[in-house]
C-alpha cells in the first residue's frame, strides 16, 4: 500500500523527471563543445572519460605524472551510465534528466516537512535552474554538478540527521568525499561543516570529526598519494593553476553578486536581461529584510545567511586581500570564483525558505524565487551550448582509418584550441562565441595519444608555424599528422592576446593548404596515408636506441631488448620524470609479433614477467634538450645476455593507493545503505 | 584620556539613543580602517568588534541598515551609475558581515 507521503515524493519525483526532459530536450541531438566541455562523438567512448585517468601516468602530451584528478571518482561512479549503448548525446541528455531531477527531488524531500509543498517545488528547482547552474553548464563543468548534488545531501544529511556517533561520522565523510570530486569542494565542504558545528556545539566531537576526515583522505587517496609520495608537486600545480588565471577570473563586485550575474568571466550577465538582474537583486534584497525580521526559530536560517556570506566573499575572490601562510596555498584552487556562485545562490535560497514565516513573507519569497526560476527556464532551453554529435560523426568518422597499434603520437591540425566546428552555427555576443567553440572532443577520444594542442603548449606548434620544418616533430614520438582544418577552425584568437598569438600565426593556423605546404618544404618528409591523414617519414619510435627491439607492457612499462646500443643510450621519449626506472635483468626469449618495423622493431607479446628480477639493479637517468629521458650504459651493463626493464615507480604505490580508495568507498558505502535500510524498516 | 572617553561615552549614552552611538562608533571604526587601506574584509572585522565589545546593537538592527544601503546600491544600479552601486554594495555587505558575525557570537535578535 503506497501511502499519501510516497506517492506525494513520487508525484514530485515524476514532475522534476518531466520538467527537465522539457529543460534539456534541445540538448539531445548534442551538448558541448564549448569551453570545457569534453565528451566522445562516437559511440563507446564514454567509458574512456574514467579509464584515460585511472593510471598513475597520463598520456596526454609528452606525458606527465598524474596529479590532481578527484574527478576519477565521479568518473568512476557513472561508469554504468557510460557503458550504455546509446550514441553519445543520448548519454548526456539522460544524465541530465537523472541528476537534475534527482537533485532537485533531494531538496524537495527535505523541504516538504518543513515549509509548504509549493516552496518545496520551486525551491527543489530552483537550486538547480538558475544563472549559476546555468554557467556550469554553458563551460561544461559536469563534474561541478554532480558534487554539487552531493554537497547539497551533505547540507542536508547535517541539518537532518548528523549525531555525534561513529555511524554518522562516517557518512558525513561519504557525502564529503563525494562532494569532493570537485576539488574546490574540499575547502566548500569544511566550511559549510566547520559553520555546523559552530552553530550546533553539542553535536561537535573532535575524534569524529577526525575519522570523517580519515573517510575523505582515504577515499581520494588515489590522487592524494601522487602528492604524498613525490610524483607531483603541490607549488608545480599551484603555479600551473595561477598561470592559466586572469583578473576576471578571480574577483568581482559585490552588487554582480547581488544581482546573481556574479564575475565576468562566467558570461551569466551576456544572457540574463537586466529585468531577470534584478529578480535576482530582490531575492537578495528580500533576505536582507527576512535577516532584519527574524524570530525565534534561528538556527537553520542563520547557517544559511553564515554560508551566504562566506561564499560571497570568496565569490567576490575578496579573500584575497588576506595572504595568511599556508591557507594563501589554496589560492589557486579557488582562483575560479565562479565555483562559489552555486553555492552563493543555494545559501540564499535556503536562507530565504527558512526565514519566511508569515504569510506575507511566504509569499513574498515564492514570488521572488519564481520569478528568478522563470527567467533561468528561459535561458536555460534557449541558450545551453548546442553541437549536432551525428553532424560532427559523419565529418570525423574519416579519421578513425588508421589501424596502427604501435606506440606513436599523433598531432592534429589546426593547433591550439578553442575548436570550432566549421559546418555547425555558433552563438557570438559581444564579440565572443558562447557556443561551438572548445576542446578538441574528438582527439581526446581518438584512442592514441596526442601533442596536446592546448594554449599552453605552444612548443611544437610554433615551430612548425613559424618554420614548416617538420624536423621539429623528430623528437617527440609523432608518427601521424591529422589535417582537421577542413572540420575545425581554432578560435584561440579569441582568447589569447595577440602578444602570444601574433596576427600571422592566426593566419597560419587557420590555412587549409598548411599540409600541402609542410609537403612542398619538406619533400619526402610527409606521405599520404588517406584523405587528410599523413604518416611522418623521419619518425622515431619511443623507445630510441641504435637497433632493437621493445614491447610496452602496460601504460607504465616498456622492455627492451637491444641489438645494439649507439653510446649505450636508451632513449625513452616521454617527459622526464625521476620515477621512471631502468632495470637490468637476464633476456628472456619473448614472442614477437611485429608492429612497426625499423631499426627498432616494436613487438606485441606475452609472458612479460618470464626473467623479471626479484632484487633489481636501477639505473639513475638524465634529462636530454628535449626533456626526454636518457639513460647511458656503461660498457658492463650492455650485451645480448641482457633485456631492460623501464617502468614508472609510483605505478605500485599508485595501484594501492587505488585499492584502498574503492575499498573504503564501498565498505562505508554499503554501510550507510544497511544503516539506513534498517532504520527504514524500524519505523 | 580614558576618563574622558568615559565620560563623554556617558554623557551621549544619556541621550537614549544608544542606536545613533552604534552607528557612530560602527562607521568611524569601518571608515578609519577602510582609510588607512585595510580593505573590506578587515575593516569589517574591526567595525564587528567595535559592536561586539563597545555596542550592544542587536544584528537585526543591523541587517535593517544592511537593507537600506542595498536598496540605495540597487537604485544607483537602476540608473546606470556602477561606480556607486560598487560603493555602497560593499559597504551594505560589510554592515551584513557584521550582522551575521553578531548573530553567530550573540545569538541574539
Amino acid at each position: 500500500m503506497i501511502t499519501k507521503p510516497t506517492k506525494l515524493k513520487l508525484a514530485a519525483l515524476g514532475a522534476f523527471a518531466v520538467v527537465y526532459i522539457i529543460v534539456f530536450w534541445a540538448t539531445r541531438s548534442g551538448v558541448g563543445n564549448n569551453w570545457d566541455w569534453i565528451f566522445p562523438y562516437f559511440k563507446g567512448y564514454a567509458p574512456e572519460l574514467f579509464w584515460k585517468d585511472i593510471s598513475s601516468w597520463s598520456d596526454v602530451g609528452l606525458g606527465a605524472a598524474q596529479s590532481y584528478a578527484p574527478s576519477v571518482l565521479y568518473q568512476f561512479l557513472l561508469l554504468p551510465f557510460y557503458y550504455l549503448p546509446l550514441q553519445p548525446e543520448y548519454i548526456i541528455f539522460l544524465l541530465l534528466v537523472v541528476s537534475f531531477s534527482l537533485g532537485s527531488f533531494l531538496v524537495f524531500w527535505r523541504l516538504n516537512k518543513r515549509v509548504n509543498n509549493i516552496s518545496a517545488l520551486l525551491i527543489g528547482l530552483a537550486v538547480f535552474i538558475n544563472p549559476a547552474i546555468f554557467y556550469k553548464l554553458l563551460a561544461g563543468h559536469l563534474v561541478y554538478i554532480g558534487a554539487y548534488i552531493a554537497y547539497v545531501g551533505l547540507v542536508f544529511y547535517l541539518l537532518d540527521y548528523y549525531r555525534p556517533t561513529v555511524r554518522s561520522s562516517l557518512t558525513l565523510g561519504l557525502l564529503f568525499a563525494l562532494s569532493a570530486v570537485q576539488a574546490q569542494f574540499l575547502v566548500f565542504s569544511l566550511i559549510t561543516v566547520v559553520l555546523f558545528f559552530l552553530l550546533h556545539k553539542q553535536l561537535f566531537s573532535l575524534r569524529l570529526f577526525a575519522l570523517s576526515m580519515l573517510v575523505v583522505a582515504l577515499i581520494h587517496l588515489y590522487w592524494v598519494s601522487n602528492f604524498l609520495l613525490g610524483s607531483v608537486s603541490v607549488s608545480e600545480v599551484g603555479k600551473l593553476a595561477q598561470d592559466s588565471t586572469f583578473s576576471q577570473l578571480e574577483r568581482t563586485s559585490f552588487f554582480n553578486i547581488f544581482r546573481l550575474t556574479f564575475s565576468d568571466a562566467t558570461f551569466i550577465s551576456r544572457f540574463y536581461s537586466r529585468f531577470a538582474q534584478f529578480a535576482g537583486l530582490a531575492l537578495t534584497g528580500l533576505m536582507l529584510v527576512l535577516l532584519a525580521k527574524k524570530n525565534s526559530d534561528q538556527k537553520q536560517p542563520g547557517f544559511f545567511y553564515g554560508q551566504w556570506v562566506v561564499f560571497v566573499i570568496i565569490a567576490a575572490g575578496a579573500y584575497r586581500d588576506f595572504a595568511v601562510p599556508v591557507v594563501s596555498k589554496i589560492y589557486p584552487l579557488l582562483r575560479e570564483a565562479g565555483h562559489a556562485a552555486p553555492l552563493v545562490i543555494f545559501s540564499l535560497l535556503l536562507a530565504v525558505v527558512f526565514a519566511a514565516k508569515s504569510k506575507i513573507a511566504i509569499g513574498a519569497s515564492q514570488l521572488a524565487v519564481a520569478l528568478v526560476l522563470a527567467f533561468s527556464l528561459v535561458t536555460f532551453t534557449s541558450s545551453l551550448p548546442l553541437v549536432d554529435y551525428q553532424k560532427a560523426r559523419e565529418e570525423l568518422s574519416q579519421y578513425n582509418a588508421v589501424s596502427d597499434n604501435s606506440t606513436y603520437r599523433v598531432i592534429t591540425y589546426p593547433f591550439y584550441n578553442q575548436y570550432t566546428f566549421r559546418s555547425q552555427p555558433q552563438n557570438v555576443k559581444q564579440g565572443t562565441p558562447m557556443s561551438n567553440t572548445g576542446w578538441d572532443s574528438f582527439t581526446i577520444f581518438l584512442g592514441r595519444e596526442y601533442i596536446d594542442n592546448s594554449t599552453s603548449n605552444t612548443g611544437v606548434q610554433n615551430q612548425l608555424l613559424d618554420s614548416y620544418d617538420l624536423s621539429a616533430l623528430e623528437p617527440y614520438n609523432v608518427k601521424y599528422i591529422y589535417d582537421l582544418s577542413g572540420v575545425y577552425r581554432s578560435s584561440a584568437d579569441k582568447f589569447l592576446p595577440l602578444s602570444q598569438y601574433s596576427l600571422d600565426k592566426i593566419k597560419k593556423n587557420n590555412d587549409i593548404s598548411f599540409i600541402e605546404k609542410l609537403i612542398e618544404r619538406n619533400p619526402g618528409g610527409l606521405y599520404k596515408i588517406s584523405d587528410n591523414i599523413y604518416a611522418v617519414s623521419n619518425y622515431r619510435p619511443r623507445i630510441d636506441m641504435a637497433a632493437g627491439k621493445f614491447w610496452r607492457t602496460s601504460r607504465t612499462e616498456y622492455l627492451v631488448q637491444p641489438d645494439k646500443l649507439a653510446g649505450g643510450k636508451i632513449t625513452l621519449r616521454s617527459t622526464f620524470h625521476k620515477g621512471w626506472e631502468l632495470s637490468i635483468e637476464p633476456r628472456a626469449d619473448l614472442s614477437c609479433n611485429v608492429v612497426s618495423e625499423g631499426n627498432v622493431t616494436e613487438c606485441l607479446g606475452t609472458n612479460f614477467n618470464k626473467n623479471k628480477a626479484s632484487s633489481k639493479t636501477v639505473l639513475s637517468h638524465i634529462k636530454d634538450k628535449d626533456g626526454l629521458n636518457v639513460w647511458l650504459l656503461d660498457p658492463s651493463q650492455v650485451g645480448s645476455q641482457y633485456q631492460y626493464r623501464i617502468s614508472f615507480q609510483p605505478d605500485a604505490m599508485h595501484r594501492i593507493a587505488l585499492m584502498v580508495s574503492l575499498t573504503t568507498l564501498l565498505s562505508v558505502a554499503t554501510l550507510t545503505i544497511l544503516v539506513s535500510r534498517k532504520k527504514h524498516d524500524a519505523q | 584620556m580614558k576618563d574622558l572617553v568615559n565620560l563623554i561615552k556617558r554623557e551621549l549614552a544619556k541621550s537614549e539613543n544608544q542606536i545613533v552611538i552604534d552607528a557612530v562608533i560602527a562607521t568611524i571604526a569601518f571608515c578609519v580602517c577602510l582609510y588607512t587601506g585595510w580593505g573590506l574584509i578587515r575593516s569589517s572585522i574591526v567595525a564587528f568588534l567595535a559592536f561586539h565589545f563597545i555596542s550592544p546593537i542587536p544584528s537585526k538592527k543591523l541587517a535593517s541598515w544592511a537593507f537600506g544601503v542595498f536598496v540605495v546600491m540597487a537604485l544607483t544600479l537602476a540608473m546606470g551609475r556602477k561606480e556607486f552601486a560598487e560603493i555602497f554594495s560593499q559597504a551594505a555587505f560589510a554592515m551584513l558581515i557584521v550582522a551575521v558575525l553578531t548573530y553567530f557570537v550573540r545569538h541574539d535578535n
